[in-house]
């Protein structure tokens, strides 16, 4: 499969206006005009085409860009003053993905800094000394998970933490993103992830999510940001994900959902839109691109029998990351023409491990298991990054270790009648040698 | 050397930006930045609501848009202070033009209104927004929550259809459209259900390759008490007659939409078997033209 294989001319494959030009089309026809230029030299059709497989993840352009990041940040990057912790979490996780290996100093730096985001009250703010958000401590929670250490697990005060999640919930079972914030699906993700991680998930926290969720699909089958909103990428992901956490992916539409979904890969770029009638973008990669392992763990679930390598064209994606996203000089972007950013870099290379890795779901065991013997990869045997966790997106490996070193650490209710704050205690036992 | 922040703040400490004691990726801060933001945790700490800090807060939010921090403090400050809540739109317009997909901004103007309590000109203004950008997902979002809030559902029927006519592919005012029918109090969509059909024909009928009405023709229909099946005499030939020159994939995907549905309704084995037929060719000619869902359209047509 792939776009470069068709046997087509790729004007075949251009889209078709049918002679109406809008706003919407002429957009479109620029990007594939800037893309064709990069697909021509390797297309089956052409005559001295280059053999697909020197197509090069750039690796090592990639980790420079992303430690320069690291050193510090320009007094352009003031816009990010609140973003740090998720600046810290996209070049950790890229980096992680590349399999670069931190070096002591920026582990203990990055401790610093995601402990100075953290405020008294158990959320982590965007920069030190900002008030909590549940988007920055979704990151920093990511951040630290990625260091993996006892240390950098230590940071979390979960106790806290949890209550001020709990002092988000909305009756409709929603979260503000901060107090007094706005409501929509990134919170339900962002608080259920990372409560998931910490295994501080209660009954009381996690109470009519789903609902809240399910009410957010639309009727394109995508899930939008909030009841009502058009369906989205990123919104999509966000609760598919908190479902999957939750085992109640059958509070959504899974069929109505793969429809949507599988029609958001762009038949000529391969890469995917956000939404029905939008522009591709390189981060689509993963916040689409990231929905078919879950998706497919439904099908799983449901005895429904489908190709062994899942429902999108995984080599179609591997060659929009490859060839149109990646800055010769480091760094992941958009579209042709756009700027590599840290963001970019995070969920191309997010993208690119689930086209390359396939998953399996594993209905004993209730978890997501690599299945080395469908990996696919598009251009060099280089270019196989780490595989990233489809619900977390952290590597398989970082999202095991945190999730086994508090599994003994559990939140438990004492007493049912009494008020949900008072009635909470986290009860540390057995040191984590014990665990298997 | 001179200060950048003016003598008005000689009495103010000033409160560092305490990033541990050796961090990660720090920021070559301005030093006219630093300076303000030292001087707004010390207000901040102090929980100081008053005229200076919030002419601060305002100088901050010029530096840096998406600061969350900010906002919510010139929230609280606009709380206390006797401030002219219209002249806090006026700062929206300021960056929105350049920060036109800032949380920050739009979550501002929504707690603004909602304290006004009143809409003003806001459906205008959001026009004029969606100018810039008409698929700007906030100015969508906020739309929603004005026409919600203010119940003001009567004449956005009229607005989705002005904005379908400026680009009828796109699909925020399609989903617009939808939301309008569909989410007002009292609503009823049988009675609007044959013009909604009549409608979304003579989008597609302009332009068959566009997604947008399709998906939209399939969902009302849906959300009624209807079935696609039930509209299947006037559908499938229009699907057809559109194909008389060349595949259109969404029209395939609609013809086997509704031969699903009919599926549904037959009840002996040897009629479903023929149905099952009709489907499982549609999707082999899907296969045919929509190459990269090829995988998907193999997994439907082996489901029957």
């Amino acid at each position: 499969m792939g776009v470069l294989d068709l046997p087509f001319s790729f004007d075949e494959i251009s889209f078709n206006d049918g002679g109406i030009q809008t706003e919407s089309s002429l957009v479109q026809m620029e990007v594939e005009n800037d893309v064709k230029p990069l697909f021509q030299p390797y297309h089956v059709l052409e005559e001295n085409r280059i053999n697909y497989d020197h197509i090069n993840l750039n690796r090592h352009a990639h980790i420079k860009f992303l430690r320069v990041g690291l050193k510090g940040l320009s007094s352009q990057a003031v816009g990010l003053d609140a973003s740090q912790a998720w600046i810290c979490y996209w070049i950790l996780h890229a980096l992680d993905l590349l399999g670069a290996t931190l070096s002591k100093s920026e582990i203990e730096r990055t401790i610093n800094t995601i402990s100075a985001c953290q405020n008294p009250t158990g959320g982590f703010g965007g920069g030190p000394q900002q008030f909590s958000h549940v988007a920055p401590t979704y990151a920093a929670v990511n951040t630290l998970a990625i260091i993996g250490t006892e240390e950098a697990y230590n940071v979390v005060d979960r106790e806290k933490l949890y209550e001020w999640f709990m002092s988000l919930k909305q009756p409709d079972g929603s979260f503000q993103m901060n107090e007094g914030g706005e409501i929509d699906v990134r919170g339900c993700y962002c608080v259920i992830a990372t409560a998931k991680l910490l295994n501080i998930l209660t009954p009381e926290l996690t109470k009519d999510v789903a609902e809240f969720v399910a009410s957010c699909q639309t009727y394109e089958g995508g899930i939008g940001g909030y009841p009502g909103n058009e369906a989205h990428g990123g919104y999509t992901f966000c609760g598919l994900a908190t479902l999957e956490i939750l085992n109640k992916t059958d509070y959504i539409d899974s069929e109505a959902l793969m429809e949507w979904l599988t029609s958001c890969q762009m038949k000529l770029e391969g890469g995917f839109q956000g939404r029905i009638n939008k522009l591709v973008d390189g981060c689509y990669s993963f916040w689409q691109g990231g929905s078919f392992p879950l998706l497919e763990a439904i099908y799983t679930r449901n005895q429904e029998q489908f190709d062994p390598c899942g429902f999108f064209d995984r080599e179609a994606l591997q060659e929009y990351i490859l060839l149109c996203c990646q800055n010769q000089y480091g760094g992941l972007l958009d579209k042709p023409r756009k700027s590599p950013d840290f963001y970019h870099t995070c969920y191309c290379l997010s993208g690119l491990s689930l086209a390359q890795h396939y998953y399996n779901y594993d209905t004993i065991q209730n978890d997501f298991k690599e299945n080395p013997e469908l990996t696919t990869i598009v251009g060099k045997v280089s270019n196989l990054i780490r595989a990233t966790h489809p619900v977390h997106n952290i590597s398989m490996v970082k999202e095991k270790r945190i999730t086994s070193y508090f599994s003994n650490s559990s939140i438990v209710n004492i007493g049912s009648n009494e008020s949900i704050s008072s009635s909470i205690e986290i009860i540390t036992n057995k040191p984590k040698e014990e665990q298997v | 050397m001179e200060s950048v922040v003016d003598q008005g703040w000689a009495d103010v400490e000033r409160t560092y930006q305490d990033e541990g004691p050796f961090e990660i990726m720090p920021i070559a801060y301005s030093i006219e930045y630093k300076e303000k933001m030292d001087i707004l945790r010390t207000l901040m700490k102090n929980n100081e609501k008053s005229e200076r800090a919030l002419k601060l807060t305002e100088d901050i939010i010029a530096l840096s848009p998406s600061n969350y921090v900010i906002w919510k403090y010139r929230q609280e400050i606009i709380k206390e202070l006797n401030v002219d809540l219209k002249g806090e739109l006026n700062l929206f317009v300021e960056y929105a033009e350049e920060n036109p997909k800032c949380y920050q901004l739009w979550h501002h103007r929504q707690v603004i209104i909602e304290k006004l309590n009143d809409p003003l000109d806001e459906l205008q203004f959001i026009h004029d927004m969606l100018q810039y950008d008409s698929k700007n997902y906030h100015a969508w979002t906020y739309r929603e929550w004005i026409v919600r809030h203010f119940n003001l559902w009567d004449e956005e029927i009229k607005f989705s259809d002005t904005m379908i006519k400026d680009d009828d592919r796109n699909n925020s005012a399609w989903n617009y459209r939808f939301f309008i029918l569909t989410e007002k109090p009292d609503n009823d969509i049988e009675a609007v259900l044959k013009d909604e059909i009549e409608y979304a024909k003579q989008k597609i009928n302009f332009d068959p390759t566009n997604q947008s009405p399709w998906m939209y023709l399939k969902g009302i229909i849906e959300k009624s008490k209807y079935k696609l099946a039930d509209f299947a005499d006037e559908l499938l030939p229009f699907c057809e007659n559109l194909q008389k020159i060349e595949p259109y994939k969404y029209a395939l995907e609609y013809q086997l939409y509704t031969n699903e549905s009919i599926l549904k309704t037959l009840n002996s084995e040897k009629e479903q078997e023929q149905q099952k037929d009709i489907c499982r060719t549609i999707c082999s000619k899907l296969e045919e033209c929509d190459k990269i869902r090829k995988k998907y359209w193999k997994y439907v047509r082996e489901s029957y």
